[in-house]
């Protein structure tokens, strides 16, 4: 469009165009100074929690709190006391028992001087 | 005076010494039946029926049948026992496991004769065809040590296969290889001059032949597992009785599966050394029992490729109660 003809001259093309340029650059300085204000205040990690990131670097996050999270439930087992006092026993006594002629004394003597050679 | 105690899948074996040069023992199945009566005359009809045999009655009115009555009245009801233990370990898929082996356990090992009596027991090793987060022998170590503590006792767990070496391989100077063939595992040591060198186990053994040949015969595993136990077949021979016929077929699967394993395992394992002499391998544990057994594994051992030089394969003196033997050996020492 020539806007000459519409009686726009050179000169106030070329103020509105520099006029836009300042105005945008002005909002966006006020917006610089309103997050400055914002974020005064505020701890360190809140700060890191508002920065953006990438959707890939989230995942990774995710896969590293699952891993830990799995070597702390390994971490919790324990035994506790296993009762049994409530099992009240019937008349037969458990096991059968047997006996054999075994001098299992040569191969205690054997193993513990072997034992002893290795410190 | 110390005890040995082997903490088995199928049975429970104490071993202590007893009057000059004998040793004791004191077996117990390692299995548990339980009937909840409907009513209170159903109650006592259960219990007259149960006049003999080796049970608890639970708070909730339950009977709680223990041991080798334990696998005949499932068998009688053509059901299956249930287990404290599944592969070498306490069992998590039984809610009641802890609390009848903490039963048992007390029971058979019975009090410290005085606080502090030293007592060894064994546990499997890790497995090399089960991933680690699928097998946990800390906790079971763990559990079994609670209750032994309980009853006065200091206690220290072995391995299994280790306690087998302590056991046999004393006229060899305590060089060689041995394997425990338990119910629910096979663990491997090799040893040498009293120092275990590696120890791994598998996780296939006497329970798995059970539960597959139940699977092809469409029987109970206690069934199948009763026929084996008082049946004659011959690993890997065909047989006229179908169950049998299926056992000896999966004899033969699962001697070569473990023979492959161990060869896998062993070939190029950095922990072991360069033996000059051959070694002497032993076999024990309740699956090793049947007919034809050492024999055939012997020959697998060759076939699929075992990396260690073998003078002699030959069975534990004692099959049931070696593993518990060596346990009371290392007491001594350890």
């Amino acid at each position: 469009m020539d806007l000459e003809a519409l009686g726009i001259s050179m000169e106030h093309q070329l103020l509105h165009v520099a006029l836009a340029f300042l105005l945008g650059y002005g909002l966006g300085t006020l917006d610089n100074i309103v997050r400055l204000i914002r974020r005064s205040g505020t701890s360190f990690e809140r700060a890191e929690e508002e920065r953006p990131t990438s959707f890939v670097s989230n995942v990774v996050k995710e896969q590293k709190q699952v891993t830990r999270r799995k070597v702390e439930i390994d971490e919790k087992k324990y035994v506790t006391d296993v009762s049994t006092e409530n099992l009240k026993s019937g008349a037969q006594p458990l096991g059968v028992v047997s006996q054999t002629n075994d001098d299992i004394s040569s191969a205690t003597n054997k193993l513990a001087q072997l034992k002893k050679l290795k410190g | 005076m110390a005890k040995g105690l082997d903490v088995g899948t199928s049975f429970i074996v104490l071993s202590n010494e007893g009057d000059s040069g004998t040793v004791e023992y004191k077996d117990f199945r390692d299995a548990f039946y339980v009937i909840k009566p409907t009513t209170p005359i159903a109650s006592k009809m259960i219990e007259k029926g149960l006049a003999g045999k080796t049970f608890v009655k639970d708070t909730d009115g339950s009977y709680i049948i223990l041991g080798k009555d334990a696998i005949e009245k499932a068998v009688e009801r053509n059901d299956s026992a249930k287990r404290p233990m599944y592969r070498g370990v306490v069992s998590s898929k039984e809610k009641d496991a802890r609390r009848v082996l903490s039963y048992i356990l007390k029971e058979v090992a019975g009090k410290a004769s005085k606080k502090g009596e030293k007592l060894v027991f064994c546990v499997p090793a890790q497995p090399v065809d089960q991933e680690d987060d699928d097998f946990d022998v800390g906790y079971h170590e763990d559990v079994v040590k609670k209750i032994l503590e309980e009853c006065g006792y200091d206690s220290r767990a072995i391995n299994e296969a280790e306690a087998l070496c302590y056991s046999e391989l004393a006229d060899d100077d305590y060089t060689g290889v041995a394997l425990s063939w338990g119910a629910g595992m096979v663990n491997v040591c090799v040893m040498l001059s009293g120092e275990p060198v590696v120890k791994f186990s598998t996780t296939k053994s006497g329970d798995w032949v059970d539960r597959m040949a139940a699977v092809a015969t469409g029987e109970s595993d206690s069934v199948v597992q009763a026929e084996k136990e008082q049946g004659d077949f011959i690993v890997a021979k065909p047989n006229e009785n179908q169950v049998l016929a299926a056992v000896a077929t999966y004899y033969d699967r699962l001697i070569d599966y473990t023979t492959k394993q161990l060869a896998a395992a062993m070939e190029g394992h950095k922990a072991l050394p360069n033996f000059k002499d051959p070694l002497p391998v032993v076999v024990a544990g309740g699956t090793t029992k049947a007919k034809g057994f050492v024999a055939h594994f012997e020959k697998k051992l060759s076939e699929n490729g075992f990396p260690l030089p073998v003078k002699q394969v030959r069975h534990a003196a004692d099959p049931l109660h070696a593993v518990a033997r060596g346990c009371l050996i290392a007491s001594q020492i350890l």
